[in-house]
């Protein structure tokens, strides 16, 4: 079996499109939680998102490309050009035959579908445009980053709502350790940011109407988010051999599902979904340093994975550091799980452990060390990624610093 | 009179980014690349631009030949002067 590392990130992020920008607003615990200017709000009664700003399309792609791209798609390529670039990489023809894309979307071209059915139903349009369903489909982000870098590998699209992200990279683990690829882009993408979507999500009465204050007493909810992360994985021994620089190593994973209710989340299946991730990397309880959490900031959520970390560590999870990027990165769906994974993987890289911002006061439910406001200088041995999706749907992946 | 061949010719040399004088019935859509994906959009776009339905090409009996521009000036006409009759 290859040892498989994480040699390239690219993102697209509420915090900003380049790497650095990124880190150094999730270290200061600066928030990318504001007002929504994408869509009109008239109709809307949660009126904050994380959204990507000063996103210009035309900076990356020619009219004619974006005829054909929703904004997922495109969040999608512009990650995995940056991720490619980022791992210092120009694929060969063999790698480009043989390198895989598996990327986690959770809902598709939202925009694109709002955008069509508002043209059908509202506006009594005879017609949609042909590139309608182009658009849409779930696995256009995918497929983009496939035509975009001439990837022809194992290509396709993971969907499991919040946890898509994280599916896909532990899939992608699976097959670069294998030997069945010798390199995978993997993580997620999302641009879910439409008025029907949000609607959707109102109905849910899970969002917030202030901030994402993830662990804290006060939480009132979680804030949907948009963008992309992708990460280069590849094998140690490929790595080694071309001087890469690595920011850790992709050690295990596990998924789980709840077989119980659709939207609350159960901590057996959590549970059951870390402790499969950690007999999969080999690491007892106490190897554990960090876990970058689900932490969506809903009442349910935060309680629970308190729960389930806790029936998993026992005593070891008042030594353990716990953090939630949400409250920074808003909840990006399919992408949230890719740009936190970015985020683990660099908090180890780095030797800084980002904390959970806009936390107020402690909440007796959510009783763990949650890094509360201010980043800790701690270099992590070992280190989680929690994602926990509606349907219940669970994905863990396991990290560890070289 | 509608000038068909006029918006027809508009809309591909648009499409295609080719100047509209160049543009001729016997034209053939192969010669100016216009790949499946393009025709698609082109025929979305003469619906928007005259009101009207081009049967869907599933309907062999109806369809109309797109291999030149002139045929599809020709069915565009078919169809407004059905259109007029009903």
């Amino acid at each position: 079996m290859n040892r498989v590392v994480i040699t390239g990130i690219g993102v697209v992020s509420p915090v900003g499109c380049e790497l650095q920008a990124f880190w150094d607003a999730l270290v200061e615990g600066r928030s990318g939680i504001g007002p929504i200017t994408t869509v009109p709000t008239e109709r809307l009664a949660a009126r904050i998102a994380a959204e990507v700003r000063d996103y210009r399309p035309e900076a990356h792609f020619t009219a004619r490309a974006t005829a054909l791209m929703d904004r997922v798609a495109q969040f999608g390529v512009v990650a995995a050009r940056s991720a490619l670039a980022d791992a210092g990489l120009v694929l060969d023809e063999n790698l480009a035959r043989h390198t895989a894309a598996i990327i986690g979307t959770g809902v598709g071209g939202q925009l694109s579908q709002d955008e069509a059915y508002h043209r059908l139903y509202g506006e009594n349009a005879p017609r949609l445009h042909p590139f309608t369903i182009p658009r849409l489909m779930v696995n256009s982000a995918s497929s983009h980053i496939s035509m975009d870098l001439g990837i022809r590998g194992p290509t396709f699209t993971i969907a499991s709502a919040c946890a898509s992200g994280t599916h896909a990279l532990g899939v992608a683990l699976d097959m670069v350790r294998a030997g069945r690829v010798p390199m995978a882009l993997a993580g997620g993408a999302e641009a879910c940011l439409a008025v029907g979507t949000i609607k959707g999500w109102e109905a849910l009465r899970v969002l917030s109407n202030d901030t994402c204050r993830p662990f804290s007493r006060t939480r009132s909810g979680l804030v949907l988010g948009e963008g992309a992360a992708i990460l280069v994985l590849e094998t140690l021994d490929a790595a080694r051999a071309r001087g890469a620089r690595t920011y850790a190593e992709l050690r295990g994973y596990g998924m789980t599902a709840d077989a119980a209710d659709v939207t609350a989340p159960d901590a057996e299946g959590e549970a059951a979904a870390m402790r499969a991730a950690l007999a999969d990397a080999g690491l007892p309880v106490d190897a554990i340093d960090y876990i970058n959490a689900h932490g969506t900031g809903t009442a349910l959520n935060d309680a629970t994975e308190t729960a389930a970390i806790r029936a998993v560590f026992g005593e070891h999870a008042k030594r353990l550091a716990v953090s939630s990027c949400k409250a920074v990165l808003g909840h990006g769906l399919g992408a949230a799980g890719a740009l936190e994974a970015a985020a683990t993987a660099l908090a180890l890289h780095h030797g800084i452990l980002p904390p959970t911002a806009n936390f107020e006061e402690p909440d007796p439910a959510c009783d763990l060390d949650v890094i509360p406001n201010i980043a800790r200088q701690q270099q992590a041995a070992h280190a989680l990624s929690n994602s926990f999706a509606f349907g219940g749907l669970n994905a863990v992946l396991v990290f560890s610093a070289l | 009179m509608t000038d068909v061949f006029g918006a027809v010719t508009e809309i591909i040399a648009k499409h295609c980014s080719l100047d509209a004088a160049t543009l001729t019935a016997d034209t053939r859509l192969e010669d100016i690349q216009v790949q499946s994906l393009d025709l698609v959009e082109i025929v979305f776009e003469i619906e928007e631009r005259f009101g009207i339905e081009v049967p869907p090409n599933a309907d062999a009996e109806s369809r109309l030949e797109f291999a030149t521009i002139g045929a599809i000036v020709d069915g565009v006409e078919r169809i407004l002067g059905q259109s007029k009759t009903t």
